[in-house]
Order: C-alpha cells, then structure tokens, then sequence
C-alpha cells in the first residue's frame, strides 16, 4: 500500500471500522450499539456510516423488530481488505521509524 | 497525507481498544442471559434451602438443575448466528460447569463438613472465583467484578450473618447474578 486510506483514517470512521471489523461474520452491529462502542452522537455515527457505505467499506441493513426500526451496519469484504491494509500501512510507519 | 510514528501509534492504539471493547461487549451479549438464567434459579434454590430441612435440599436443587441445563441449551439454540460463541461454547461451558460441579462434590466427599453452612457457601465462592478468574484471564472486566462481589459479599455473610446464610446467599449469589447479567445488557 502506497499511502494511508483517507476514508478509513479519520478518527470515528477508524474506530467505526474497528468495531465492525471485530464483530465481522456475526449480523451486523445495531446502530446504538455501535454508537455506544465508538463512543459517537446520532447524528456523527450516521454521517461517517454514510461516507463508509458510499465507499463500498460497510453494508447497512435496516429493518423492524416490532414495530421499532432498526439499522444494523457490518463491514464489506472490501472494507476489511481496505482496513487491513490501512492497519498494515499503520505498522509499517512504526517498523520504519524503529528500523 | 503523511502520518507521523507518533499518529500511527495513536491510531493502533485507538484500534487496539475498540476492538478490545467491542469483543467483550459481544462475550457479555453471550453471556448474559445464561447470568440472568441462573442467577434466578440460584435465588430459588438458596431462598428453598432457608425454608426446607437440609435432608431435602437435593430435591429442591434437583429440577432448578434440570432446568437450567435445558434452559442454558435453548439459549444457546436461539441465540443469533455471531451471538453463540466460536464453535462449541455451549458444549465448553456445561464441560466446564461438569468439572465445577465435580470439583465441589470432591471437595465435599474429602473434607466431608460438619454443618450444613459450608453446603451453602463453598458453590458461591467457586463461582465468585470462577468468574474472578474468567473475566481476568479473558480479559472481560464486568466478569471479574461480579465475581469479586459474589465471592466478597458471601464471606461477608457467612463471617456476619451464619444464621441467615440461605437467603444471604439467595440474594448476593443469585440475585448478583442476576443484576451482573442484566449489567452485561449494557454496553
């Protein structure tokens, strides 16, 4: 990888991609949740989820339980491969400066 | 953009613990029906061992065990697929009450107690002490604090209030299990 990921790099969509990444292969993470384990408002959570979902990186999921909406975001095979990377790109400014 | 060592450290730092977080709120999501679940049957069969002679205390435990083995199996059949653990928790955690259960039948069998209060401590400080070192070993905070308040506030009435240990115990040991799986709700 050439350079960081400027989409996965801003503080709450890294966090974002964190949890997700960490929850991956279960049903997704409620809204509320995630915002609870990212540490967001509604009103943050939603607008990073959107630039995410826009960049291929997360799937959201809406429906109802009840007759409560619920949306449920989880990250793509796109975005893991991207978070991975940005996380190795991460690494690698570490050895190098250690090196 | 250039990131400095100083951000890149930062920012797998801040991943580091979300991810951290974020497994142990999904270990708490598991876990915490099984809490509430047993937590309720503990408060039932320690209240009916304050009530019934200790002769009939196996009957009393006999179908909250039964039932709680059932119980813990449909939960584990119901919960969402990401909800269930890797790959045989269910199967690891009735092992590990098996063993739990064997190891305090042993104990009992060897040191064979006078009265009937060590019947009614000993499970509660092993399950205090289980969870202790559950929530160590595995990292999950809320485990070891409910683990410390179970195996502490058992002492604590077992040094102050002998006579009243059954519903002591009733209260701390199920009904600590029961408040701790409705703590592990939250995120």
């Amino acid at each position: 990888m050439d350079g960081p990921d400027e989409i996965i790099h801003q503080s709450l969509r890294l966090r974002i991609m964190a949890a997700l990444h960490a929850a991956r292969g279960g049903e997704g993470v409620e809204f509320n949740r995630l915002r609870a384990l990212v540490g967001a408002t509604d009103g943050n959570l939603g607008s990073h989820l959107t630039t995410l979902a826009g960049a291929g990186y997360v799937s959201l999921e809406k429906d109802f339980v009840g007759k409560k909406p619920r949306t449920r975001a989880s990250i793509s095979a796109d975005g893991a491969r991207a978070f991975r990377a940005h996380t190795d790109y991460l690494r690698g400014i570490l050895d190098s400066a250690e090196g | 953009m250039a990131i400095s060592p100083t951000q890149a450290a930062a920012a797998l730092d801040e991943i580091e613990a979300t991810e951290q977080r974020t497994r142990a709120a999904g270990g708490y999501a598991i876990a915490s029906p099984y809490l509430i679940l047993w937590g309720v049957l503990w408060t039932i069969g320690y209240a009916g061992c304050a009530f019934a002679p200790p002769a009939r205390w196996g009957l009393v435990w006999l179908p909250l065990v039964l039932i709680g083995a059932g119980g813990s199996a449909w939960l584990g059949g119901r919960a969402p697929k990401g909800r269930r653990g890797e790959g045989g928790a269910l199967a690891r955690s009735m092992a590990m009450a098996a063993a739990i259960g064997a190891f305090i039948g042993a104990v009992y069998y060897v040191f064979r107690p006078a009265g009937t209060l060590p019947y009614l401590v000993f499970p509660a400080l092993i399950v205090g002490l289980v969870y202790t070192l559950a929530g160590t070993v595995a990292r999950l905070p809320r485990f070891a604090w409910i683990g410390v308040a179970i195996f502490v506030l058992t002492m604590a009435g077992y040094v102050a209030l002998p006579d009243w240990m059954a519903l002591w115990t009733a209260a701390v040991a199920g009904g600590g299990l029961v408040l701790g799986g409705l703590w592990l709700r939250r995120v």
